[in-house]
């Protein structure tokens, strides 16, 4: 069953075009993660989602449900943390989750609260106000928020940044203790390693756009590598492939290096192939194409 | 919806800067009543000279329905002030602050969001005028006693009877309330489209001082702008203690000024309702 | 020496009327003193309506107490505005026979009562430069003209009724000159005030207050307090 259900989304600010044509699914019980550059659309996307910004056009289908028409029902199942978690400074940690409690369609008990609070290792820092906090205690003050009302789905827009990586780390363990109680979870980040660590499903949004969707599992463990090798000079080296079945394995051509798509058992024997035809190697690189794919897309941002 | 108005009154309630309004009046007020009670024989003097040259006035001058009518006097321009100090930072400042779109996805429609505000910026604003009313009028009684009511006018001069007196006051802060709502609905409006919260108090402010100079500038240029001018109408309340009461001024600029509530709060509501919160 | 004659006649009989109409002036304001000297002091409740340009109030019960030779007070349970040139001012000059020298000045109907015109002229510098005194046959005095340095003319009528006693009236109307009040700017704050070329026309320059009394009460031995002591 699909939670969301994006379908040719797109979203215009006065000149800009932030999102064109997105469509994209997040199925029951998966962390479906974001991925692309900062300016792509993973934000806009989010804030369509959260009707906190108004799409252009395109449909949100969320709990099978047209988001525009059942907007409270729809919300009241989700917990979400949009960008800095930013809260009110003059109150404490607690004041502040009583307070957005009220805000919450069913009624939220203190116990829940300090429940909560200690879920997020706030217990005995709760009565501070929140404007001593760190940062990354106001990222646990927020995940406590999205939380407490024991949300269906939770979104989370980039909920690494400004963490130390011990932060990091039990961020990660939190999403996938929410994943364990059969929670949706869509999160985004401009760091590929972080969504491939953590994440069932994944997009690659750039200008608005999805570049590439699918299993992380099959997106990372695809066979093929790109692998370039260096060379003194690759036009003698380029006769010597011409002229054999690697031929249809090149995928580049530079000066002084040639690249292929092959697998990891191929390295070996291409690197054979060109010393029986004397063709000296001075240095093998490899990248996944996945890697490859979202280097290209952040480098052109 | 009630559960998020007491929200946001809390808020307000939380905020340090909702009591300099309440701090000030108390500040303004002691001092004007301290004033009166060590020098206010002088300072009646003074004001009625012009009166004293022709006339014996006997009777109790000083009292508090009088010190209360002067302290409203001179609190005209700086209660707005007050207002907007909170009522302009009621949406801005969540903007500002990031919060706004911890609330805005919340199960509640904008509008619900947009309206208790208002209410809470409403009662807000309902107490300020009540504890200006309870030490202007209930601390000025209790300290100089009650007594028949001198209203000052450039030309002239009504004296109330005593009991003539509290049924006009009830009404002049009621009248006075709707203008502070005005001033509330105007800074709510700009509170709406602005991403902080010191461009409401600073615009609000810089409208208020504006029409006010306008208001008091006697070229005849200006009688055809003045009665459009919002500030004209805020200062009808004082024409309750006229004798005998213009009700018809008093209808038309109470008539205009929710006219103006009308429009502020409509077009806050409307860009509130729809804009994209991107903060 | 015949011109001379005449002239020391016309002088001698110049002076003779003027005796004479003083001689006559006197007795005039003897009448009315006599009604008056019986009173000590005398309170009487008062009911006073105003007619003030530029002074919109209501009118307002209260009580006048006086006292001789000069203590006056009215007590109101309210703010009241009275001319500088109080009733009581008729008593104070009727009795003060040494500073001011009556002067006949002839006859006039007020009231529709026929009374003498006395014209008490000041001997001495005060505040009182000229008072014009009208008082009928049985000595009540039914109009005044009081003019001061201070506060300009003021005209006092009396009417009396069949209750009134010691020469006090029922009633009493005190016309006065208005001066043009000013009010400071800083308190009156007539903000949106229209430009002045749309004023309204120009205010009556005098104005009145009429005070009619009841419940005489004379020779009560009023003490002095009764006149300094606060609201």
């Amino acid at each position: 069953m699909s939670i969301i259900e994006i379908s040719n989304l797109r979203k215009k600010y006065d000149t800009v075009t932030a999102l064109e044509d997105l469509s994209l699914s997040v199925k029951q019980g998966e962390i479906y993660g974001l991925l692309g550059p900062n300016g792509s659309g993973k934000s806009t996307t989010m804030r369509c989602l959260l009707s906190l910004v108004k799409p252009t056009s395109g449909s949100i289908k969320l709990f099978d449900k047209e988001l525009h028409k059942n907007r409270r029902a729809v919300l009241s199942k989700i917990g979400y943390l949009i960008e800095k978690p930013d809260f009110y400074g003059y109150l404490s940690a607690k004041r502040n989750l009583q307070l957005l409690a009220a805000y919450c369609d069913k009624t939220i008990s203190e116990l829940r609260i300090d429940e909560v609070l200690e879920q997020v290792g706030l217990k005995g820092r709760e009565k501070d106000l929140v404007k001593t906090y760190s940062h990354g205690m106001k990222q646990r003050l927020g995940l406590a928020q999205v939380i407490m009302h024991q949300p269906d789905l939770v979104i989370l827009d980039e909920p690494n940044t400004g963490l130390d990586p011990s932060g990091i780390i039990d961020l990660r363990v939190f999403i996938q203790q929410l994943k364990a109680e059969g929670k949706t979870i869509v999160l985004s980040s401009h760091i590929l390693n972080e969504i491939e660590l953590i994440a069932d499903r994944m997009v690659i949004i750039n200008k608005g756009k999805v570049v590439l969707e699918g299993s992380v599992e099959a997106l990372l463990h695809q066979n093929d590598l790109n692998v370039r090798f260096e060379m003194i000079d690759s036009h003698a080296a380029m006769q010597v492939i011409s002229e054999s079945h690697w031929k249809s394995k090149l995928s580049n051509q530079e000066d002084q290096s040639l690249s292929f798509i092959i697998t990891q058992a191929e390295i070996a024997s291409l690197n054979q192939f060109f010393n029986q035809q004397g063709v000296l190697i001075s240095g093998i690189t490899h990248r996944r194409r996945l890697e490859e794919l979202y280097m290209e897309i952040t480098q052109k941002n | 919806m009630l559960k998020l108005i007491y929200a946001e009154l809390f808020k307000i309630a939380s905020k340090p800067r909702s009591y300099l309004g309440l701090l000030a009046i108390t500040m303004i007020v002691g001092l004007i009543h301290m004033a009166m009670l060590s020098d206010g024989k002088n300072y009646i003097d003074f004001l009625f000279n012009s009166f004293s040259q022709t006339f014996d006035i006997s009777g109790k001058i000083i009292n508090g329905n009088l010190i209360a009518f002067i302290i409203l006097q001179m609190l005209v321009v700086q209660m707005p002030l007050l207002v907007a100090f909170v009522t302009g930072d009621i949406i801005s400042g969540e903007s500002a602050g990031g919060t706004l779109r911890l609330l805005a996805g919340k199960p509640f429609s904008r509008t619900q969001l947009f309206f208790a505000k208002y209410i809470a910026s409403a009662i807000y604003t309902a107490v300020l005028i009540l504890w200006l009313g309870i030490l202007s009028l209930i601390v000025g009684r209790i300290l100089f006693g009650d007594g028949d009511m001198m209203v000052l006018k450039s030309d002239g001069l009504t004296v109330l009877r005593a009991n003539d007196v509290l049924w006009r006051y009830g009404f002049a802060f009621i009248i006075a309330f709707l203008s502070l709502m005005l001033i509330a609905s105007y800074s709510f409006c700009i509170s709406a489209f602005a991403e902080n919260s010191i461009t409401p108090i600073v615009i609000c402010m810089a409208t208020i001082i504006i029409f006010t100079i306008i208001g008091t500038l006697e070229i005849p240029f200006f009688d055809y702008i003045k009665p459009a001018l919002f500030t004209t109408h805020m200062i009808i309340w004082r024409n309750v203690f006229y004798n005998p009461i213009e009700w018809n001024e008093i209808i038309l600029s109470v008539a205009v000024m929710l006219g103006y509530i009308a429009a502020f709060t409509g077009v806050a509501w409307y860009h509130f309702k729809t804009k994209d919160i991107l903060s | 020496m015949k011109k001379k004659a005449s002239i020391l006649l016309l002088f001698c009989f110049f002076i003779a009327m003027q005796q004479s109409m003083a001689q006559d002036a006197k007795a005039i304001i003897r009448l009315a003193y006599k009604n008056f000297a019986p009173i000590s002091d005398y309170s009487c409740k008062t009911f006073i309506n105003f007619d003030i340009p530029g002074l919109n109030i209501e009118h307002i019960d209260g009580m006048i107490f006086y006292k001789k030779p000069s203590k006056f007070r009215v007590r109101c349970n309210g703010i009241v505005f009275l001319p500088k040139q109080n009733p009581n001012q008729i008593l104070s000059i009727i009795s003060d026979t040494l500073s001011f020298m009556p002067v006949f000045m002839g006859k006039e109907t007020v009231n529709a009562i026929s009374c003498d015109i006395v014209q008490l002229i000041p001997l001495k510098d005060q505040d009182i430069v000229a008072a014009k005194i009208y008082i009928d046959s049985k000595g009540l005095v039914q109009k005044a003209q009081i003019t001061s340095k201070e506060n300009g003319t003021a005209n006092v009528i009396n009417t009396f009724d069949a209750s009134s006693k010691y020469g006090m009236p029922a009633k009493t109307m005190i016309t006065f000159d208005m001066k043009k009040f000013k009010v400071p700017k800083m308190v009156s704050v007539d903000i949106n005030s229209k430009s002045p070329t749309k004023t309204a026309g120009p205010l009556k320059t005098t104005g009145s207050v009429t005070l009619t009394f009841s419940a005489y009460k004379f020779n009560q031995k009023l003490s002095d307090t009764v006149f300094t002591e606060k609201d």
